[in-house]
Protein backbone atom coordinates (compact mmCIF):
# COMPACT_ATOMS: atom_id res chain seq x y z
CA UNK A 1 0.00 0.00 0.00
CA UNK A 2 1.25 3.56 -0.86
CA UNK A 3 2.29 5.47 2.46
CA UNK A 4 1.21 8.71 3.03
CA UNK A 5 3.79 9.46 5.74
CA UNK A 6 7.50 8.04 6.20
CA UNK A 7 9.11 9.19 9.57
CA UNK A 8 12.60 8.85 9.68
CA UNK A 9 14.45 8.19 13.19
CA UNK A 10 12.76 11.43 14.31
CA UNK A 11 14.52 13.44 17.57
CA UNK A 12 12.99 16.45 19.43
CA UNK A 13 14.40 18.16 22.20
CA UNK A 14 12.59 21.11 23.78
CA UNK A 15 15.75 23.02 25.39
CA UNK A 16 17.58 19.82 27.26
CA UNK A 17 14.98 17.66 27.63
CA UNK A 18 14.47 14.70 25.23
CA UNK A 19 10.78 14.87 23.74
CA UNK A 20 11.04 11.99 21.19
CA UNK A 21 13.97 9.59 20.65
CA UNK A 22 14.70 8.14 17.09
CA UNK A 23 10.82 7.59 16.22
CA UNK A 24 10.37 5.55 12.94
CA UNK A 25 6.52 4.70 11.28
CA UNK A 26 5.32 4.31 8.15
CA UNK A 27 2.10 5.54 7.96
CA UNK A 28 -0.02 3.97 4.64
CA UNK A 29 -2.60 6.25 2.74
CA UNK A 30 -6.48 6.29 3.67
CA UNK A 31 -6.10 4.75 6.82
CA UNK A 32 -7.24 6.11 10.17
CA UNK A 33 -3.66 5.82 13.16
CA UNK A 34 -4.45 6.11 16.61
CA UNK A 35 -1.66 7.49 18.72
CA UNK A 36 -1.65 6.21 22.96
CA UNK A 37 0.18 6.46 25.92
CA UNK A 38 0.78 8.26 28.80
CA UNK A 39 0.38 12.25 29.26
CA UNK A 40 3.88 13.43 28.14
CA UNK A 41 5.25 10.62 25.91
CA UNK A 42 5.25 12.44 22.98
CA UNK A 43 2.31 11.72 21.30
CA UNK A 44 1.51 15.53 20.49
CA UNK A 45 4.98 16.42 20.06
CA UNK A 46 4.98 13.58 16.94
CA UNK A 47 1.86 14.81 15.92
CA UNK A 48 3.07 18.54 15.46
CA UNK A 49 6.11 17.78 13.79
CA UNK A 50 4.02 16.08 10.54
CA UNK A 51 2.90 19.66 9.64
CA UNK A 52 5.76 21.36 11.53
CA UNK A 53 3.83 23.04 13.75
CA UNK A 54 6.90 23.02 16.56
CA UNK A 55 8.25 25.50 14.62
CA UNK A 56 6.40 27.80 16.42
CA UNK A 57 7.73 26.29 20.41
CA UNK A 58 10.51 28.38 21.02
CA UNK A 59 13.67 25.96 21.90
CA UNK A 60 12.17 22.92 19.81
CA UNK A 61 15.08 21.47 17.81
CA UNK A 62 13.67 18.14 15.70
CA UNK A 63 16.32 15.73 13.96
CA UNK A 64 15.61 13.01 11.12
CA UNK A 65 13.26 13.70 8.71
CA UNK A 66 9.61 13.46 7.79
CA UNK A 67 8.22 12.48 4.60
CA UNK A 68 4.86 13.68 3.00
CA UNK A 69 4.05 12.06 -0.42
CA UNK A 70 7.64 11.06 -0.87
CA UNK A 71 8.37 15.42 -0.05
CA UNK A 72 10.83 15.56 2.81
CA UNK A 73 9.33 18.16 5.41
CA UNK A 74 12.49 19.34 7.07
CA UNK A 75 15.00 19.73 3.90
CA UNK A 76 16.09 23.67 3.30
CA UNK A 77 13.55 25.39 1.50
CA UNK A 78 10.37 23.17 1.85
CA UNK A 79 7.26 25.31 1.96
CA UNK A 80 5.55 25.52 5.12
CA UNK A 81 2.52 26.89 3.94
CA UNK A 82 2.21 24.33 1.12
CA UNK A 83 2.72 21.64 3.59
CA UNK A 84 -0.02 22.60 6.12
CA UNK A 85 -2.40 22.91 3.02
CA UNK A 86 -1.83 19.38 2.23
CA UNK A 87 -1.65 18.31 6.38
CA UNK A 88 -4.47 19.98 7.99
CA UNK A 89 -4.64 19.79 11.78
CA UNK A 90 -7.73 19.85 14.40
CA UNK A 91 -6.68 20.67 18.42
CA UNK A 92 -7.50 19.27 21.44
CA UNK A 93 -10.13 22.36 22.52
CA UNK A 94 -12.51 23.61 19.64
CA UNK A 95 -10.84 26.66 18.60
CA UNK A 96 -13.09 28.55 15.63
CA UNK A 97 -12.46 32.29 15.30
CA UNK A 98 -14.63 34.41 17.01
CA UNK A 99 -15.95 35.19 13.10
CA UNK A 100 -18.91 33.85 11.27
CA UNK A 101 -19.36 30.13 10.39
CA UNK A 102 -19.18 30.52 6.91
CA UNK A 103 -15.68 33.08 7.28
CA UNK A 104 -14.10 30.23 9.83
CA UNK A 105 -15.22 28.01 6.65
CA UNK A 106 -13.77 29.57 4.31
CA UNK A 107 -10.65 31.18 5.80
CA UNK A 108 -8.08 28.27 4.78
CA UNK A 109 -9.47 28.47 0.84
CA UNK A 110 -9.48 32.23 0.82
CA UNK A 111 -5.81 32.08 1.83
CA UNK A 112 -4.67 29.93 -1.40
CA UNK A 113 -6.48 31.53 -4.19
CA UNK A 114 -9.39 33.76 -5.32
CA UNK A 115 -13.16 32.74 -5.37
CA UNK A 116 -16.02 33.63 -6.45
CA UNK A 117 -19.45 33.46 -4.75
CA UNK A 118 -20.83 30.40 -6.20
CA UNK A 119 -17.35 28.75 -5.24
CA UNK A 120 -17.28 30.32 -1.79
CA UNK A 121 -20.89 29.07 -1.48
CA UNK A 122 -19.81 25.64 -3.10
CA UNK A 123 -16.79 24.94 -0.99
CA UNK A 124 -18.46 26.48 2.35
CA UNK A 125 -21.89 23.46 1.78
CA UNK A 126 -19.13 20.88 1.08
CA UNK A 127 -16.94 21.00 3.44
CA UNK A 128 -19.76 21.47 6.28
CA UNK A 129 -21.53 18.47 5.03
CA UNK A 130 -18.60 16.61 5.10
CA UNK A 131 -18.22 17.30 8.83
CA UNK A 132 -21.76 16.37 9.31
CA UNK A 133 -22.69 19.56 10.45
CA UNK A 134 -24.31 21.14 7.71
CA UNK A 135 -27.95 20.10 8.89
CA UNK A 136 -27.34 22.12 12.24
CA UNK A 137 -26.48 25.30 11.10
CA UNK A 138 -27.26 26.04 6.96
CA UNK A 139 -29.51 28.33 8.07
CA UNK A 140 -27.33 30.46 10.40
CA UNK A 141 -23.79 30.56 8.35
CA UNK A 142 -23.67 33.90 9.52
CA UNK A 143 -24.31 33.42 12.95
CA UNK A 144 -21.15 33.37 15.33
CA UNK A 145 -19.06 30.26 15.39
CA UNK A 146 -18.79 31.05 19.27
CA UNK A 147 -22.55 30.63 19.78
CA UNK A 148 -22.56 26.89 18.63
CA UNK A 149 -22.01 23.96 21.37
CA UNK A 150 -18.83 22.58 21.90
CA UNK A 151 -19.11 19.30 20.19
CA UNK A 152 -20.20 21.74 16.93
CA UNK A 153 -17.68 24.09 17.28
CA UNK A 154 -15.38 21.06 17.15
CA UNK A 155 -17.08 19.87 13.83
CA UNK A 156 -16.70 23.28 12.72
CA UNK A 157 -12.92 23.28 13.03
CA UNK A 158 -12.68 19.90 11.01
CA UNK A 159 -14.94 21.47 8.60
CA UNK A 160 -12.65 24.33 8.45
CA UNK A 161 -9.49 22.09 8.14
CA UNK A 162 -11.07 19.97 4.97
CA UNK A 163 -11.95 23.53 3.67
CA UNK A 164 -8.57 23.51 2.19
CA UNK A 165 -8.35 19.72 0.62
CA UNK A 166 -5.96 18.15 2.76
CA UNK A 167 -4.60 14.89 2.19
CA UNK A 168 -3.93 14.13 5.47
CA UNK A 169 -5.74 15.09 8.65
CA UNK A 170 -3.77 15.34 12.02
CA UNK A 171 -6.43 14.96 15.08
CA UNK A 172 -4.89 15.97 18.70
CA UNK A 173 -7.60 14.59 21.12
CA UNK A 174 -10.02 15.30 19.16
CA UNK A 175 -13.17 14.54 21.75
CA UNK A 176 -11.41 14.88 25.14
CA UNK A 177 -13.29 17.85 25.39
CA UNK A 178 -16.82 16.81 23.85
CA UNK A 179 -19.62 15.02 25.31
CA UNK A 180 -19.92 11.02 24.29
CA UNK A 181 -22.82 11.88 21.90
CA UNK A 182 -20.65 14.54 19.90
CA UNK A 183 -17.86 12.42 20.38
CA UNK A 184 -19.63 9.15 18.62
CA UNK A 185 -20.33 11.62 16.11
CA UNK A 186 -16.75 12.81 15.15
CA UNK A 187 -16.03 8.87 15.11
CA UNK A 188 -18.40 8.33 12.58
CA UNK A 189 -17.06 11.71 10.59
CA UNK A 190 -12.90 9.93 10.56
CA UNK A 191 -14.66 6.51 8.96
CA UNK A 192 -15.99 8.33 6.09
CA UNK A 193 -13.05 10.88 5.70
CA UNK A 194 -11.04 7.91 5.74
CA UNK A 195 -12.27 6.79 2.46
CA UNK A 196 -10.86 9.96 1.07
CA UNK A 197 -7.72 10.88 2.83
CA UNK A 198 -5.15 9.75 6.15
CA UNK A 199 -5.78 10.50 9.58
CA UNK A 200 -3.54 10.38 12.80
CA UNK A 201 -5.24 10.99 15.60
CA UNK A 202 -3.89 11.14 19.61
CA UNK A 203 -6.23 9.80 22.42
CA UNK A 204 -6.55 9.25 25.51
CA UNK A 205 -9.40 7.02 24.85
CA UNK A 206 -8.71 3.06 24.79
CA UNK A 207 -11.62 1.98 23.42
CA UNK A 208 -12.08 4.90 20.82
CA UNK A 209 -8.56 3.69 19.54
CA UNK A 210 -9.84 0.39 19.07
CA UNK A 211 -12.99 1.08 17.59
CA UNK A 212 -12.03 4.20 15.63
CA UNK A 213 -8.45 3.63 13.94
CA UNK A 214 -6.71 1.04 11.19
CA UNK A 215 -3.31 1.30 13.09
CA UNK A 216 -2.26 2.21 16.69
CA UNK A 217 1.48 3.35 17.66
CA UNK A 218 1.70 2.84 21.49
CA UNK A 219 4.53 5.89 22.44
CA UNK A 220 5.87 5.37 26.36
CA UNK A 221 8.27 7.98 27.58
CA UNK A 222 9.35 9.91 23.97
CA UNK A 223 9.79 6.68 22.57
CA UNK A 224 7.24 4.69 19.91
CA UNK A 225 6.92 0.96 21.80
CA UNK A 226 5.04 -0.81 19.37
CA UNK A 227 3.21 -0.12 16.04
CA UNK A 228 1.38 -2.11 13.89
CA UNK A 229 -2.62 -3.23 13.14
CA UNK A 230 -5.30 -1.76 15.65
CA UNK A 231 -5.99 -5.81 16.15
CA UNK A 232 -2.96 -6.44 16.79
CA UNK A 233 -1.67 -4.20 18.74
CA UNK A 234 -5.06 -4.44 21.59
CA UNK A 235 -4.86 -8.56 21.03
CA UNK A 236 -1.61 -9.79 20.39
CA UNK A 237 1.02 -6.93 21.95
CA UNK A 238 4.47 -7.95 20.87
CA UNK A 239 5.89 -5.99 23.76
CA UNK A 240 5.24 -6.11 27.82
CA UNK A 241 4.68 -2.44 28.44
CA UNK A 242 2.00 -2.22 25.44
CA UNK A 243 -0.17 -5.02 27.11
CA UNK A 244 -0.10 -3.54 30.38
CA UNK A 245 -1.27 -0.16 28.74
CA UNK A 246 -3.95 -1.29 26.97
CA UNK A 247 -5.19 -3.85 29.36
CA UNK A 248 -5.36 -0.62 32.19
CA UNK A 249 -2.74 -2.16 33.90
CA UNK A 250 -0.50 1.17 34.25
CA UNK A 251 -0.50 4.42 32.73
CA UNK B 1 -18.23 42.05 72.25
CA UNK B 2 -18.77 38.16 70.23
CA UNK B 3 -16.02 37.31 68.01
CA UNK B 4 -18.98 37.45 64.99
CA UNK B 5 -20.06 40.90 66.04
CA UNK B 6 -16.30 41.92 65.95
CA UNK B 7 -16.05 40.90 62.90
CA UNK B 8 -19.07 42.35 61.48
CA UNK B 9 -17.64 45.50 62.67
CA UNK B 10 -14.07 45.28 61.23
CA UNK B 11 -15.90 44.55 58.30
CA UNK B 12 -18.15 48.14 58.18
CA UNK B 13 -14.56 49.72 59.13
CA UNK B 14 -12.96 48.72 56.16
CA UNK B 15 -15.58 49.41 53.95
CA UNK B 16 -16.26 52.45 54.92
CA UNK B 17 -12.36 53.36 54.92
CA UNK B 18 -12.38 52.11 51.05
CA UNK B 19 -15.09 54.53 50.35
CA UNK B 20 -13.58 57.25 51.73
CA UNK B 21 -9.94 56.90 50.11
CA UNK B 22 -12.12 56.27 46.97
CA UNK B 23 -13.78 59.88 47.42
CA UNK B 24 -10.38 61.58 48.38
CA UNK B 25 -9.35 60.07 44.74
CA UNK B 26 -11.99 61.05 42.97
CA UNK B 27 -12.32 64.61 44.72
CA UNK B 28 -9.32 66.53 42.82
CA UNK B 29 -10.96 65.74 39.40
CA UNK B 30 -14.28 66.44 40.14
CA UNK B 31 -13.50 69.73 41.55
CA UNK B 32 -11.61 70.18 38.56
CA UNK B 33 -13.93 69.47 36.35
CA UNK B 34 -16.63 71.70 38.61
CA UNK B 35 -14.36 74.85 38.50
CA UNK B 36 -14.11 74.55 34.54
CA UNK B 37 -18.14 74.36 34.38
CA UNK B 38 -18.52 77.11 36.49
CA UNK B 39 -16.06 79.40 34.80
CA UNK B 40 -16.54 78.48 31.31
CA UNK B 41 -19.63 77.49 31.05
CA UNK B 42 -21.38 80.21 30.24
CA UNK B 43 -18.64 81.12 27.50
CA UNK B 44 -18.98 77.76 25.68
CA UNK B 45 -21.48 78.71 23.33
CA UNK B 46 -21.93 77.75 19.16
CA UNK B 47 -20.65 81.45 18.28
CA UNK B 48 -17.39 80.76 20.75
CA UNK B 49 -17.17 77.76 18.85
CA UNK B 50 -17.27 78.40 15.36
CA UNK B 51 -15.74 82.42 15.06
CA UNK B 52 -12.04 83.66 15.19
CA UNK B 53 -11.13 85.21 17.70
CA UNK B 54 -11.64 89.48 17.91
CA UNK B 55 -9.61 91.64 19.14
CA UNK B 56 -9.08 91.58 23.01
CA UNK B 57 -11.18 94.97 23.62
CA UNK B 58 -13.91 94.45 21.48
CA UNK B 59 -16.45 91.34 22.71
CA UNK B 60 -17.31 88.07 20.98
CA UNK B 61 -15.12 86.25 19.33
CA UNK B 62 -14.15 82.35 19.72
CA UNK B 63 -11.89 80.05 19.61
CA UNK B 64 -12.63 78.09 15.79
CA UNK B 65 -8.54 79.04 14.93
CA UNK B 66 -7.64 76.52 18.12
CA UNK B 67 -10.19 73.57 17.51
CA UNK B 68 -9.02 73.32 14.15
CA UNK B 69 -5.53 73.67 14.75
CA UNK B 70 -5.20 71.11 17.63
CA UNK B 71 -7.31 69.06 15.61
CA UNK B 72 -4.82 69.23 12.70
CA UNK B 73 -1.95 68.66 14.88
CA UNK B 74 -3.61 65.65 16.85
CA UNK B 75 -4.52 64.15 13.44
CA UNK B 76 -1.71 64.31 12.01
CA UNK B 77 0.47 63.14 15.21
CA UNK B 78 -1.98 60.30 14.96
CA UNK B 79 -0.87 59.33 11.53
CA UNK B 80 2.69 59.65 12.48
CA UNK B 81 2.74 57.82 15.61
CA UNK B 82 -0.59 55.73 15.58
CA UNK B 83 0.87 53.04 12.53
CA UNK B 84 4.40 53.67 14.54
CA UNK B 85 3.16 52.26 17.97
CA UNK B 86 1.17 49.31 16.13
CA UNK B 87 3.98 47.78 14.26
CA UNK B 88 6.15 48.09 17.38
CA UNK B 89 3.26 46.39 19.52
CA UNK B 90 2.36 43.47 16.83
CA UNK B 91 6.46 43.05 16.94
CA UNK B 92 6.78 42.76 20.66
CA UNK B 93 3.05 40.97 20.79
CA UNK B 94 5.08 38.01 18.69
CA UNK B 95 8.28 37.41 19.29
CA UNK B 96 10.49 36.47 22.30
CA UNK B 97 14.58 37.40 23.19
CA UNK B 98 16.70 39.44 24.07
CA UNK B 99 15.96 41.90 20.72
CA UNK B 100 12.22 41.83 22.15
CA UNK B 101 12.60 42.87 25.54
CA UNK B 102 15.21 45.37 24.59
CA UNK B 103 12.74 47.22 22.67
CA UNK B 104 10.46 46.63 25.61
CA UNK B 105 12.58 48.80 27.67
CA UNK B 106 13.60 51.47 25.81
CA UNK B 107 10.19 52.30 24.71
CA UNK B 108 9.25 52.02 28.41
CA UNK B 109 11.86 54.77 28.83
CA UNK B 110 9.85 56.64 26.36
CA UNK B 111 6.93 56.58 28.24
CA UNK B 112 8.56 58.25 30.88
CA UNK B 113 10.15 61.13 28.86
CA UNK B 114 8.94 64.71 29.64
CA UNK B 115 6.91 66.12 26.81
CA UNK B 116 9.16 69.23 26.60
CA UNK B 117 11.95 66.76 25.75
CA UNK B 118 9.95 65.52 22.94
CA UNK B 119 9.37 69.60 21.95
CA UNK B 120 13.16 69.77 21.98
CA UNK B 121 13.31 66.84 19.83
CA UNK B 122 11.04 68.16 17.43
CA UNK B 123 12.63 71.64 17.95
CA UNK B 124 16.01 69.84 17.20
CA UNK B 125 15.27 67.83 14.16
CA UNK B 126 12.19 69.12 12.18
CA UNK B 127 12.05 73.45 13.12
CA UNK B 128 15.66 73.04 11.97
CA UNK B 129 14.71 71.86 9.08
CA UNK B 130 11.29 73.19 8.18
CA UNK B 131 10.86 76.07 10.38
CA UNK B 132 7.80 76.65 13.18
CA UNK B 133 5.34 74.63 12.13
CA UNK B 134 2.08 72.16 12.37
CA UNK B 135 4.54 69.15 11.26
CA UNK B 136 7.02 69.88 14.02
CA UNK B 137 4.05 70.11 16.73
CA UNK B 138 2.66 66.95 15.06
CA UNK B 139 6.14 65.21 14.92
CA UNK B 140 6.45 65.51 18.80
CA UNK B 141 3.10 64.52 19.30
CA UNK B 142 3.95 61.21 17.53
CA UNK B 143 6.95 60.73 19.53
CA UNK B 144 5.05 61.04 22.80
CA UNK B 145 2.37 58.71 21.84
CA UNK B 146 4.20 55.69 20.46
CA UNK B 147 5.08 54.74 24.18
CA UNK B 148 1.42 54.53 24.86
CA UNK B 149 0.07 52.61 22.01
CA UNK B 150 2.86 50.18 21.56
CA UNK B 151 2.16 49.03 24.98
CA UNK B 152 -1.51 48.64 25.12
CA UNK B 153 -1.63 47.23 21.32
CA UNK B 154 0.95 45.05 22.61
CA UNK B 155 -1.27 43.80 25.90
CA UNK B 156 -4.15 43.50 23.52
CA UNK B 157 -2.45 41.24 21.00
CA UNK B 158 -1.07 39.27 23.87
CA UNK B 159 -4.64 38.33 25.03
CA UNK B 160 -5.83 36.64 22.17
CA UNK B 161 -5.48 32.74 22.68
CA UNK B 162 -2.78 30.77 21.00
CA UNK B 163 -4.86 28.42 19.83
CA UNK B 164 -6.37 31.13 17.48
CA UNK B 165 -2.84 31.66 15.93
CA UNK B 166 -2.32 27.92 15.94
CA UNK B 167 -5.45 27.44 13.75
CA UNK B 168 -4.50 29.77 11.74
CA UNK B 169 -0.89 28.74 10.83
CA UNK B 170 -2.42 24.94 10.66
CA UNK B 171 -4.27 25.96 7.92
CA UNK B 172 -1.48 27.35 5.84
CA UNK B 173 -1.44 30.89 6.77
CA UNK B 174 1.84 32.64 7.13
CA UNK B 175 2.43 34.35 10.51
CA UNK B 176 1.62 37.98 8.66
CA UNK B 177 -1.52 37.00 7.32
CA UNK B 178 -2.46 35.39 10.91
CA UNK B 179 -1.36 38.53 12.42
CA UNK B 180 -3.65 40.77 10.11
CA UNK B 181 -6.30 38.62 9.42
CA UNK B 182 -6.86 36.73 12.96
CA UNK B 183 -4.36 38.59 15.80
CA UNK B 184 -5.56 41.72 15.06
CA UNK B 185 -9.09 41.90 14.58
CA UNK B 186 -9.92 39.79 17.44
CA UNK B 187 -7.96 42.27 19.46
CA UNK B 188 -9.32 44.97 17.91
CA UNK B 189 -11.61 46.85 20.80
CA UNK B 190 -7.71 46.64 22.70
CA UNK B 191 -5.74 47.73 20.10
CA UNK B 192 -8.35 51.10 19.52
CA UNK B 193 -8.62 51.86 23.25
CA UNK B 194 -4.95 51.82 23.07
CA UNK B 195 -4.78 54.06 19.81
CA UNK B 196 -7.32 56.65 21.47
CA UNK B 197 -5.68 56.24 25.11
CA UNK B 198 -2.43 57.80 22.83
CA UNK B 199 -4.56 60.29 21.56
CA UNK B 200 -5.81 61.33 24.59
CA UNK B 201 -3.03 61.36 26.38
CA UNK B 202 -1.55 64.06 23.24
CA UNK B 203 -4.37 65.76 22.93
CA UNK B 204 -3.41 68.02 26.11
CA UNK B 205 0.09 68.65 26.17
CA UNK B 206 1.36 72.39 26.11
CA UNK B 207 4.94 72.20 26.29
CA UNK B 208 5.64 70.70 22.80
CA UNK B 209 3.82 72.94 21.12
CA UNK B 210 6.09 76.08 23.14
CA UNK B 211 8.85 75.01 21.30
CA UNK B 212 7.67 74.32 17.87
CA UNK B 213 5.16 76.77 16.67
CA UNK B 214 4.58 80.19 17.14
CA UNK B 215 1.16 81.53 19.08
CA UNK B 216 -1.57 82.78 15.80
CA UNK B 217 -4.55 84.23 15.50
CA UNK B 218 -5.28 83.57 12.48
CA UNK B 219 -7.49 80.01 10.76
CA UNK B 220 -5.57 78.08 9.39
CA UNK B 221 -5.47 74.63 8.83
CA UNK B 222 -1.87 74.50 6.76
CA UNK B 223 0.56 72.25 8.76
CA UNK B 224 3.56 73.96 6.93
CA UNK B 225 2.72 77.24 9.25
CA UNK B 226 2.45 77.27 12.96
CA UNK B 227 -1.42 77.10 13.86
CA UNK B 228 -3.37 77.93 17.07
CA UNK B 229 -3.90 75.21 19.51
CA UNK B 230 -5.87 74.76 22.51
CA UNK B 231 -3.39 74.23 24.95
CA UNK B 232 -1.43 77.04 23.60
CA UNK B 233 -4.45 79.36 23.58
CA UNK B 234 -5.59 78.29 27.22
CA UNK B 235 -2.05 79.24 28.33
CA UNK B 236 -2.17 82.37 26.33
CA UNK B 237 -5.24 83.98 27.40
CA UNK B 238 -5.04 83.00 31.01
CA UNK B 239 -2.52 85.00 32.09
CA UNK B 240 -3.35 87.73 29.65
CA UNK B 241 -4.07 91.08 30.97
CA UNK B 242 -8.00 91.61 29.40
CA UNK B 243 -10.33 89.92 31.69
CA UNK B 244 -12.26 88.70 28.42
CA UNK B 245 -9.38 86.98 27.65
CA UNK B 246 -9.13 85.49 30.88
CA UNK B 247 -12.70 84.09 30.81
CA UNK B 248 -12.27 82.53 26.98
CA UNK B 249 -9.44 80.65 28.54
CA UNK B 250 -11.83 78.99 30.88
CA UNK B 251 -14.07 78.36 28.04
CA UNK B 252 -11.60 76.77 26.08
CA UNK B 253 -10.09 74.57 28.94
CA UNK B 254 -13.93 73.48 29.36
CA UNK B 255 -13.46 72.74 25.56
CA UNK B 256 -10.79 71.05 25.51
CA UNK B 257 -11.48 68.62 28.76
CA UNK B 258 -14.85 67.72 27.15
CA UNK B 259 -13.38 66.60 23.71
CA UNK B 260 -10.93 64.08 25.48
CA UNK B 261 -13.66 63.17 27.56
CA UNK B 262 -15.87 62.74 24.30
CA UNK B 263 -13.10 60.31 22.96
CA UNK B 264 -12.96 58.60 25.98
CA UNK B 265 -16.73 57.86 25.91
CA UNK B 266 -16.53 56.69 22.11
CA UNK B 267 -13.63 54.37 22.97
CA UNK B 268 -15.55 52.16 25.92
CA UNK B 269 -18.56 52.53 23.54
CA UNK B 270 -17.47 51.12 20.42
CA UNK B 271 -15.10 48.08 22.10
CA UNK B 272 -18.09 47.10 24.47
CA UNK B 273 -20.21 46.80 21.41
CA UNK B 274 -17.86 44.93 19.28
CA UNK B 275 -17.61 42.60 22.16
CA UNK B 276 -21.45 42.00 22.49
CA UNK B 277 -21.32 41.08 18.46
CA UNK B 278 -18.67 38.94 18.81
CA UNK B 279 -19.85 36.46 21.55
CA UNK B 280 -22.41 35.76 19.80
Amino acid sequence: MQKAIRVKALDVHYGRSRALKSVSMDIPERSVVALIGPSGCGKSTFLRCLNRMNDTVPGAKVEGDVEVDGHSVYRNGTDVVELRRQVGMVFQKPNPFPKSIRDNVLFGPRLHRRMDRAECDRVLESSLRRAAIWDEVKDRLDAPAMGLSGGQQQRLCIARALAVEPRILLMDEPCSALDPIATAKIEELIQDLKKELTVVMVTHNMQQAARASDYTGFFYLGELVEFGTTKQVFENPREKRTEDYVTGRFG
Amino acid sequence: MSRLARRHLAHRVATAACLALALVAVFPLVSVLWELVRHGADVVTWEFLTTPPALPLEPGGGIQHAILGTGVVVGLGTLMGAPLGLLIGAYLAESRGKRAATVRTVVDAMAGMPSIVAGLFAYAVVVAAVGFSGWAAASAYAVLMVPTVTRTTEEALRTVPQSYRDASLALGSPRWRTMLLVVLPAAWGGVLTGLLLGVARVAGETAPLVVTMIATPFVSTDPAHSLATLPMLIYDYGKSAYPKLNAQAWGAALVLILMVLALNILVRGMSALRERRLKG
